[in-house]
Formats: C-alpha cells, structure tokens, sequence
C-alpha cells in the first residue's frame, strides 16, 4: 500500500518492508528522466517506455564485406533494421544485447508502423526462450569501449558504433542457422540469395537488386516489434516499461 | 490523503469525500503525453518541452558547396517582387535548424515564427557543444534588446502546413516539414528582406564584424574560394551565439511559452482524483 499524506509517500509491502520518500521524488520514480540525446547517423527512432530505451538503426541498401561462412563476401543488402533496446539505471545508460533484432526492408523506414522482413541472414533467427522472432546473435559484441564512461551520450554513440562494428565484423556461420533456413524453406525464395557464390555474382552485377526481392513478411509491424520486445526483455534486468508493481519500484528506487 | 492498493489509487479529502481511479490512469495523468517519431536523415534528434506542449527537431545539413539563388548586385529590388538573382555555387559549413511544432490532432503545425538556423564547423554529436550565427541573408536578426525574439529566425513564409497535412502520420508529415524547411532556406533565393523586415539580416551582421573574412563578405569571393577548396568554410571562425544547442532549445521553449508542467504535490494529485483526468 502506498499513502500519501503532504509531502511524503509511504510504501509498505505486504512482507512487512517500508519506507518514506518525498513527493519530489515519487514524481522522479513514477515518471523517469526524458533522456534526450543527440543521436548518431543512423538512428532513425530513438523510444522510450518507463526506463527502457530502443534505439531503431538503418543501414542503408549497398554491398558489403562480410565474413560469411568463414569466407570473406561482397554481398549485396537491402535496408537492414537493427533494434538494440537500452536500459536506464542507477543514472548510466546501457544496452541490452540480448534483445537486438534485425530486420530487412525494401525502403526507409519512415512510419512507426512500417512493415518489417526477416532477414535472409546467418546469425538471425527465433529464439525460443525470449520469444524474440529476429533476434540477432550478439554475444561477441564488443562493448569494451562504453565502460570507460559515464557520460550517456557518449555511451548511446559507443554502443551503436559497437553495434555497427558487430554486424559488419560478425562471422555469419552456421551456429545459428534459424533465419536463413526459414528463408530457404520459402515458397518465394530468390534462387540469386539462396546460393552465396550467385549472390556474390548478382551483386557485383547489380547491388540494387536486392531491393527488388520479395523478402519475408515478419508477423508484426516496427512498433508491435519494439513494444514485444521491450515487454520481453525489461523484466529480465528489473526494468519496467509500464505502471505494474509500483510498491517494489518505490521501495527498490529502479529509475535512481 | 490518497492510497494506492491493490491497483486503485483512492483520494480522501478534508471533509471526507472519496473518489478512486485505476492505477495505471493515475500514472498516465501524470506522465505528459509522449509522441514518437521515426526520424527524416539527419534529423539528430527532437526535444519536448517539459509540460509536452511543444517540440523542436533539429536538423543538421552536411557542409559542401550548395547552388544558391543569391541577389544579383544589378538587381532593381532589394526583395519581393522584381528582385534578380544571380546563381551561386556557395560552400557552407554544418547548418543546424530548429524547427518547433506542437501536434494536434495527430497533425503537426510548425511555429515558423521560431524556425531557426546556426552554424558549426563540427558535426553536434552532444547538447552541450556550441552554435554560430549563420553568415546568410534571409536569417534575420532582430534589433537588440528584443529578448522575445528568434536569435536567427529563418524567414518561412512560404511554409504552407496544408502541404504537410496531406502526409498521414507524424512521422511523415515530420518529414514533409523537414524538405520544405531545407526549400525555404537552401533553394528559395537569398536577398534583402530581413533587412527591410526584421532590421538585419545575419549575413549584413557578419560583415560589419572585426573578425569577418573577406572570403565570405564579397560574395564573389565566396564563390571562387568555394571552387578551390569546398571546405574551407570549416576553418573558418563563425560569429559566436553564446548559446550551447541546450540552451537554444531552452531558449525557445520559453519564447514558446512553455511551462515547466504541473507542480506535484498533494492537493494536485486529489484533483487528479476527483476529476479523473490530467489537471
């Protein structure tokens, strides 16, 4: 139960827990810091929901090198979409690699309900236990760079540097194979994609051809995408995007 | 008083009247109404004002050598109709527009009267790094000692909302605002109506400087230097505002008049209560 009387709050818990703050600081815990930010080439939204944070980037249509099965490709993308959510405590800004998604578009992205396509990508796929369908293989990331700081805009733009560097430094192997088997179990799959030496052929040809695939329609669209997600990844760090268990958040002080 | 157990916020008043709302509507009355927006390129960032009235986004143009419309010296008027132009290729450094709006009814509406325009020599990767005056016609600066004014309005006359309403959703109406800002400052022809109208324009301010370089102040100049090195501007020193990006915005939220939102306290959260809705 929470009461307030003047200028103080008072939380006691059902296991007996209490605790008196101020108004001023009720407001603070309700409703968290805006964190505005300059924000790096690329990032196209940057949204907030209670202490939780999605940084939305697009990389733009065009041929890279990639590593691909050990070997080094030059292979063309269309608009790739990358979603790193981002928590907010104890006043540090940090990103939740275990929730980064990729996905593939034909055109900018510029409507929060634009559509989204899975990727044709080694490296992506479901991942059962989050429940994530485009979840990206992340845990080479690396974001050495971010723990030297404590300024948050600096570290948005360290870590979306470290995510770029992830994606086009990654090794797409076949440790995780979801989102490319998915792709070549479908019925609409581009036979120049499906073979990697052809693809390679196809871009050197032609890059933009890539934005002419039918690529595969993921279920949800950008903004059902980023609240899934965020609603599955904020209780695993003891964030909170909406108003549930308000007692626990004023008496543990998660936005402080 | 006011409790909140087991998801109902109940408010007791002084002379014993009760009324109750669900938790999470309380929570939402307290939280400003939030808008999210996918951002046009190099859109770096938008800012709300604190009560969420208002918004600014911030737009910042790459340098290079640009095909301006400049006023051509023979030219018989100084602005408006008659006015000749002379077609100049013209290097400019990083230029950073603020463009405020509010939304209603899920439709934006510029408040072109606070559209602004600054320059860097940098890209703005943080709040708190600092804006020049714009060496350009057609940013007016208003005479001294009017504390209610833009610092460098940017002239938006031909700015027609009615053109960016025909896009659905803020996001693209967002970008439809961006590409017609970039019209009106970029392609609609520079020439002397701030002077007339607004006593100065920030290009005559840039002249009259001590530090002004005469690469820029013959607009000539400006052009062949711009064919040499379309760079050069960056090593330029521009007019300093005094204001850091942060401090801009603050500025013009006030101009705006926004206010800091609602004062927390417990009679505010009773109304909250008693009306059912953000007070």
């Amino acid at each position: 139960m929470i009461i307030i009387d003047r200028e103080q709050v008072i939380t006691k818990t059902p296991e007996g827990h209490h605790k008196t703050i101020g108004i001023r600081k009720f407001e603070n815990i309700i409703n968290p810091p805006k964190l505005d930010f300059v924000l790096p080439s690329g990032v196209k939204l940057w949204l907030q929901r209670g202490n939780m944070f999605m940084a939305v980037c697009e990389i733009k249509p065009g041929a890279y090198r990639l590593n691909w099965m050990g070997r080094e490709r030059t292979l063309a993308l269309p608009y790739v979409v990358l979603m790193l959510p981002f928590q907010y405590q104890k006043h540090l800004l940090t990103p939740l690699t275990i929730g980064l998604e990729c996905y593939y578009r034909n055109a900018p992205v510029t409507d929060l309900n634009d559509k989204l396509y899975y990727p044709a990508l080694l490296n992506c796929g479901h991942w059962a236990s989050l429940q994530l369908t485009s979840w990206m293989c992340a845990s080479r990331m690396d974001l050495s760079s971010i723990h030297d700081t404590k300024d948050n805009n600096r570290r948005l733009w360290l870590s979306i540097a470290a995510l770029r560097n992830h994606f086009f430094g990654a090794n797409f192997n076949d440790e995780w194979l979801y989102a490319w088997k998915k792709y070549l179990g479908w019925e609409k799959r581009d036979s120049r994609i499906i073979d990697v030496t052809r693809w390679e052929k196809e871009t050197a040809k032609y890059p933009s051809f890539v934005l002419g695939i039918d690529w595969m329609p993921a279920e949800k669209n950008m903004l059902a995408t980023i609240e899934y997600t965020i609603g599955r990844v904020a209780p695993l760090f003891g964030c909170s995007a909406t108003a549930y268990n308000l007692e626990t958040r004023l008496i543990n002080h998660h936005y402080l | 008083m006011i409790t909140i157990a087991a998801n109902k916020v109940e408010a007791i008043s002084e002379e014993g009247s009760k009324a109750s709302m669900p938790v999470q509507k309380f929570l939402d009355a307290l939280s400003p109404p939030a808008h999210d927006f996918v951002l046009p390129d190099k859109v770096k960032f938008i800012k709300t004002s604190p009560d969420g009235k208002f918004h600014i986004a911030v737009w910042e143009i790459d340098p290079g050598v640009h095909s301006i419309r400049w006023i051509a010296k023979e030219s018989p008027a100084p602005y408006g109709p008659g006015t000749l132009y002379t077609k100049r290729e013209l290097a400019l450094p990083y230029i950073i527009l603020t463009m405020p709006f509010i939304i209603e009814k899920n439709r934006i509406l510029p408040q072109t009267g606070k559209f602004e325009c600054f320059y860097r020599n940098l890209p703005l990767i943080a709040m708190d790094q600092e804006l020049s005056y714009p060496a350009l016609l057609n940013c007016s600066k208003f005479g001294d000692g009017n504390h209610g004014a833009p610092l460098s309005w940017l002239c938006t006359q031909y700015l027609n909302p009615s053109v960016i309403h025909k896009q659905k959703g803020i996001s693209r109406q967002l970008w439809a605002m961006t590409k017609l800002t970039r019209w009106c400052l970029l392609e609609s022809g520079f020439n002397y109506s701030s002077e007339h109208h607004e006593g100065n324009s920030h290009y005559s301010d840039y002249i009259r400087w001590s530090n002004a370089d005469a690469r820029i102040t013959d607009v000539s100049a400006w052009e062949k230097e711009s064919q040499k090195n379309p760079l050069f501007v960056l090593d330029l020193e521009w007019k300093p505002t005094g204001l850091t990006m942060d401090g801009l915005l603050e500025r013009t939220f006030k101009l705006l008049g926004a206010t800091n939102g609602h004062v927390l306290n417990q009679a505010y959260l009773e109304r909250l209560v008693f009306n059912q809705k953000a007070v």
